[in-house]
């Protein structure tokens, strides 16, 4: 087991590398300068070739990718020419509000997803199982930024139920702030909803259709404790597969999620550094999201491999 | 499925094989009886057929979608304009049936390019194993670990925003999952008898995997391109949202929807419609790889 | 000639134009302020001319107007700012006003165009209108402590015209003042000596250039961290792409002001989220309303949206140097193709003033009056066969996605096609639309740029239509027409003024550089009981605001 998670730790360094020199290689030759972004349009294009040079922008591409990994993974990450701030309390801050927005939604959508997708598998071809796959699967494909706007409308402006902004007021306790995050949290929910209980549902199924299954209940062990002993800890293995899997597009959903509610996670993060070509920002903005994204696949195998002894043993 | 066919070279092998191709021949027309026969499938195809023949034939019998009317803009949905009138004053049922035209053009081909990218590499390495296999794989991994939404943004604001890039760039992000998928099916496929038998006869490797294994692993190939072709329709949608990819006057239902979603309070009718368009196309979409899923299953 | 006989003959020549009705009262009232004299003395030269009632000034307020009321804190919503705000080379929305807080200018720029004096008490100029005298305010601190003097003006003013400053000011004083022509008399005193003469120099010191705040004389590069100014309020935490808070300034020169206690800038992220966080309560008012996405604001019971015409545009602009635009008669078929009405109709549901293509909008006193332009397809059809292109010919416009601009795009799109001008629409965000070397705006064959609005047609002219011009887009070089700029800029006298705006105005709508059909009516949303909020879009003074 542990010979398990350190190979694959190991294994994400060079997956690592290759992801940041990749990044970094498309950022530096994005179209639009620095220079200019941070003059802005009136000044001298004498005055923009001198701040560039002064930022290092025209040096072959190899040594800044050198010194921008140095600097790095020893931790220091700089500050961005063009805010003015410095790149790690602005990644980590907005990774922080990001995974406040994704935890929220994951802990809610989770249990409610592998529920519904049990009662569907156990329910299965009846009109229980019918109903909760076509809801969820359609609630799963809309668009967050659909779901978002018609949530907005609805429950923040006409019934004011919920406030407009993501964002509490500074300092607000921890409630307050998740409080602020129910309405963006819901599409996210909406997204994750489908996948995952459809492949409950598919575990589910698989589980019950085993023959010691229905040994089991021939025997008269209530149904309860079948259920609860094998069903759902088998049922449990292709769906958090599914989970780690779906971080990835939980991440997208971040993006659009946080740009609909103007919150400043990740993903706005992002998309904003892409469009003012913040390329300290975005490089480190990007290595984080994979870091996140193989520890969460890591921790998803490390898990399936807890409930399934035969994965351990594979392994 | 039935049992796996080989391209064998005996006269014993041909006769057994006609028998064989007979025997496929029967398995396929169960199989599309069982599909007409699934709801799920059914409603899937209807839905998505209806948009095709929409993104071809809508502008027929519809208004046009590109006549600007400055003078009615926002209207609610009324006898002359069915569905109402956007912030330009055209006419939104006409739009909205239009809108199908884009997603259908770029979603297919991205998922079209990375299936055929996806099953080279997945037949490759799960062939070869070994380490070609370890090497590409990593490569994949990379390339799956980059969030998709934030690496198509980088990309197309790099290479500029025309519909052919953003099909590249979505079949290109999409190839590592249906290699991964193509892969473990080619694993499970290479212990059978058959393809040993085909190597032991001394047949090239790239005859036994196109030859032999590929037709073998068709089903879930064609799942898990469905499964793709609904996160294309999504991720090009959610492009388009943000603001890459399509250009206006297009009436692509995510450029629609980004650029009316300002008037969502006046004019509802300028994005509901064309939402509730994108999500019954993804739903189709869904319930055909659900049906096909549950067909192939039995 | 003395100065004061210089200044009464321009009083009579004022109170002249009134009367022989080349003038409105309104355009007196600018053309007065702009000159230096006070509003009183303005008032004045009003009652001398003849015939009707003096025109209120619009800043009066209604019978119905409680009285002002100290305390609160005002929520104020606008665009994020790029880059961090810093005086000298700040360029939009964001970062301007929140400047303007805590510094200000020697003059402010009044929504109806007037200059009014704010650390400069009062000015004139001589009768060659290149040497200007400026007397400062007395009694006037920076929050840090040190007095107002006029080694603060010639430093800042020096900073400005530096071209290594690299600051937006170049634009509009650049040819017209250099490092040290800015010098100090006394204490209290400050002279300008021009390159060349400029009869409307002030309004080139005021607020409309925005990057003229007055800072400290030792003022060392960074505002965040020293945001030293003498504002009414004072910056107490800048926090990027979400919010900036202000308090108010306790010893602030204006006695018993500000009103309120504090500000609260805040950052939605689009028109969208602004509209909603104005409804939903969370601001108090918009320093920018977009006509586009606000609409549902008009109707809302608890608002009410400023309106104030202005000489705002956007530049449809054609680049000469790019096919097929280097021929004048396709430029102006495409404006033959423009129902300028419908335009205004659909992007502002009719709150715009109409533009005839030239930037001597009828918005100014004294702007010439040519021919209305409007659509007629006939004509264009004409001009393209003329040119060469009897069957159409193919163009691409690159908008900036941005207000109410991509609409703007398709509408063109849509009136060109009946004259066989095909049109390719190219969106490109705000940011990358402003950035590069040469930068979109500048340099593509068809763009749309949003342009804030001048009190003066040379502001517009001398940094968009010269030769030499740092901004100008169309690439338009005509010496003829430099010459006529140079003349009008130096020219006082109202009549030969008209004269020389009028030959300009002719040669600017033959050659078509740039589509103007409209002027923008700013808009501003705010709560009902805020009051005498001066200044709209990015002029946004504060000092006398309350909320009752």
């Amino acid at each position: 087991m542990t010979r398990l998670i350190l190979r694959r730790l190991l294994l994400m360094v060079p997956t690592l590398i290759l992801v940041s020199l990749l990044i970094f290689t498309l950022s530096e030759i994005l179209p639009g300068d620095v220079g200019r972004t941070i003059l802005g349009p009136y000044a001298t294009p004498e005055q923009v070739a001198a701040l560039n040079a002064e930022l290092g922008v025209d040096e072959p591409i190899i040594q800044r990718y050198v010194a921008w990994l140095g600097n790095f993974v020893t931790g220091d990450w700089d500050t961005s020419p063009i805010t003015d701030l410095e790149v790690r309390p602005q990644v980590m801050g907005a990774l922080g509000n990001s995974l406040l927005l994704a935890g929220m939604a994951l802990v809610v959508i989770i249990p409610l997803s592998i529920f519904l997708g049990v009662v569907a598998g156990l329910r299965k071809d009846g009109l229980l199982d019918r109903g909760i796959t076509i809801s969820t699967l359609s609630l799963t494909v809309i668009p967050e930024f659909v779901s978002g706007v018609i949530l907005l409308v609805i429950f923040a402006v006409t019934l004011q139920w919920l406030p407009v902004t993501a964002l509490a007021p500074e300092g607000s306790n921890l409630a307050t702030r998740l409080y602020y995050l129910i309405l963006p949290a819901i599409p996210l929910m909406f997204i994750e909803l489908g996948y995952i209980a459809r492949m409950a549902r598919v575990g589910t199924v698989e589980v019950l259709a085993r023959p010691y299954i229905r040994t089991a209940v021939l025997k008269g062990l209530p149904r309860r404790r079948v259920i609860f002993g094998h069903v759902l800890r088998n049922a449990m293995v292709p769906t958090v597969t599914v989970i780690g899997g779906q971080i990835g597009w939980l991440i997208g959903g971040l993006v659009v999620v946080e740009t609909l509610f103007g919150y400043p996670g990740l993903g706005k993060l992002l998309v904003d550094a892409a469009k003012t070509h913040d390329v300290l920002v975005l490089e480190a903005g990007v290595l984080v999201v994979a870091v996140l994204y193989m520890l969460s696949n890591l921790s998803a195998d490390v898990i399936v491999a807890l409930l399934d002894p035969r994965v351990r043993q594979r392994a | 499925m039935a049992e796996p066919v080989a391209a064998g070279r005996t006269a014993a092998e041909i006769q057994s094989n006609a028998d064989a191709a007979l025997e496929q021949r029967r398995q396929r027309r169960y199989l599309v009886h069982a599909l007409l026969r699934s709801p799920t499938f059914m409603i899937g195809t209807s839905s998505v057929v209806l948009w095709i023949l929409m993104a071809l034939f809508s502008t027929w019998f519809t208004q046009s979608p590109f006549d600007v009317n400055p003078m009615d803009t926002l209207q609610a949905p009324s006898a002359a304009h069915w569905l109402g009138t956007d912030d330009l004053g055209r006419d939104v049922l006409a739009r909205t049936l239009a809108g199908a035209r884009s997603v259908l053009i770029v979603a297919p081909l991205a998922t079209l390019l990375a299936l055929l990218m996806g099953t080279t590499i997945g037949l490759i390495t799960g062939f070869y194993r070994g380490i070609t296999d370890e090497v590409i794989m990593r490569l994949v991994d990379v390339l799956l670990a980059l969030p998709v939404v934030i690496t198509s943004i980088l990309i197309l604001s790099l290479l500029g925003q025309s519909v052919a890039i953003v099909i590249v760039v979505i079949g290109v992000l999409f190839t590592p999952l249906v290699s991964r998928t193509v892969r473990s099916a080619v694993l499970r496929e290479r212990e059978r008898e058959y393809v040993m038998a085909s190597r032991l006869r001394g047949e090239r490797s790239w005859f036994v995997m196109a030859r032999e294994i590929l037709p073998n692993i068709t089903a879930p190939i064609i799942v898990e391109g469905t499964v793709r072709l609904g996160y294309a329709v999504f991720t090009a949608a959610t492009l388009s949202f943000l603001g890459f990819g399509l250009q206006p006057p297009s009436p692509d239902w995510g450029l629609t929807i980004a650029s009316e979603r300002l008037f969502v309070q006046l004019a509802w009718w300028t994005v509901i419609f064309p939402a509730i368009a994108l999500a019954s196309l993804v739903v189709g979409v869904n319930l055909i790889t659900d049906g096909l899923g549950r067909v192939f299953s039995k | 000639m003395t100065d004061d006989q210089y200044r009464r003959d321009y009083a009579h020549h004022l109170i002249e134009q009134v009367n022989k009705g080349q003038m409105t009262r309104r355009q007196l009232l600018v053309r007065a302020s702009i000159f230096g004299f006070s509003a009183t003395a303005a008032g004045s030269l009003l009652a001398a001319c003849g015939g009707g009632s003096t025109s209120s000034s619009p800043a009066a307020s209604g019978s119905a107007q409680p009285a002002p009321k100290a305390g609160g804190t005002l929520r104020i919503g606008c665009r994020e700012s790029i880059a961090a705000p810093d005086p000298i080379t700040m360029y939009d929305q964001a970062s301007i006003v929140l400047v303007q807080q805590v510094c200000e200018y020697l003059i402010w720029v009044e929504n109806d165009m007037t200059l009014r004096p704010v650390l400069a008490e009062s000015w004139s100029g001589d009768e060659t209108a290149k040497v200007w005298t400026f007397k400062l305010r007395q009694g006037v601190t920076f929050n840090d402590g040190s007095p107002l003097g006029a080694d603060d003006v010639v430093a800042t003013f020096d900073r400005l015209v530096d071209p290594d400053s690299g600051s937006a000011a170049l634009s509009a004083l650049g040819g017209i003042l250099s490092p040290g022509g800015t010098k100090k008399v006394d204490d209290a005193t400050v002279v300008f000596n021009l390159d060349k003469p400029f009869a409307e120099f002030p309004a080139t010191v005021s607020a409309a250039n925005y990057n003229a705040v007055i800072l400290p004389r030792n003022y060392g590069g960074n505002f965040l961290k020293s945001p030293v100014g003498t504002g009414p309020f004072l910056l107490n935490k800048y926090t990027k792409k979400q919010n900036a808070t202000f308090t108010k300034n306790p010893n602030y020169w204006q006695k018993g002001l500000p009103y309120l206690d504090g500000l609260i800038f805040k950052f939605p992220a689009d028109a969208a989220a602004a509209s909603l966080a104005m409804q939903a309560g969370d601001i108090d008012m918009q320093a920018e309303t977009p006509f586009q996405g606000s609409q549902a604001l008009f109707a809302d019971p608890n608002l009410q949206v400023l309106e104030v015409p202005s000489t705002g545009l956007r530049q449809v602009f054609m680049n000469v140097d790019k096919e097929p635009f280097s021929d004048k008669r396709v430029r102006q078929a495409v404006a033959y193709c423009i129902d300028r009405p419908a335009i205004i109709q659909a992007l502002f549901d009719g709150r715009s003033t109409l533009g005839n293509d030239t930037l001597f909008s009828s918005l100014y006193p004294n702007s010439p009056k040519l021919p209305q332009r409007a659509q007629d397809y006939e004509k264009a059809k004409q001009l393209l066969t003329d040119a060469g292109h009897p069957d159409g010919v193919t163009i691409t416009v690159t908008p900036e996605n941005d207000l109410e601009m991509p609409q703007y795009a398709q509408l063109i799109k849509a009136q060109c096609e009946p004259a066989g001008i095909k049109v390719n629409i190219e969106m490109m965000s705000y940011e990358a639309y402003f950035s590069g070397d040469p930068a979109p705006w500048l340099s593509v064959p068809m763009g749309i740029t949003a342009w804030s609005a001048r009190p003066t047609p040379i502001q517009f002219v001398n940094v968009m239509m010269l030769s030499d011009s740092v901004w100008n887009a169309p690439h338009f070089a005509n010496p003829e027409y430099d010459k006529l700029a140079a003349q009008y800029a130096a020219t006082v006298d109202e009549a030969s003024r008209m004269d020389i705006a009028t030959q300009m105005a002719t040669m600017e709508q033959d050659e078509t550089l740039q589509v103007l059909s409209f002027f923008v009516t700013q808009l501003s949303a705010r709560v009902k009981n805020l009051y005498d909020v001066a200044g709209i879009n990015i002029f946004l003074d504060l000092s006398k605001a309350y909320l009752a």
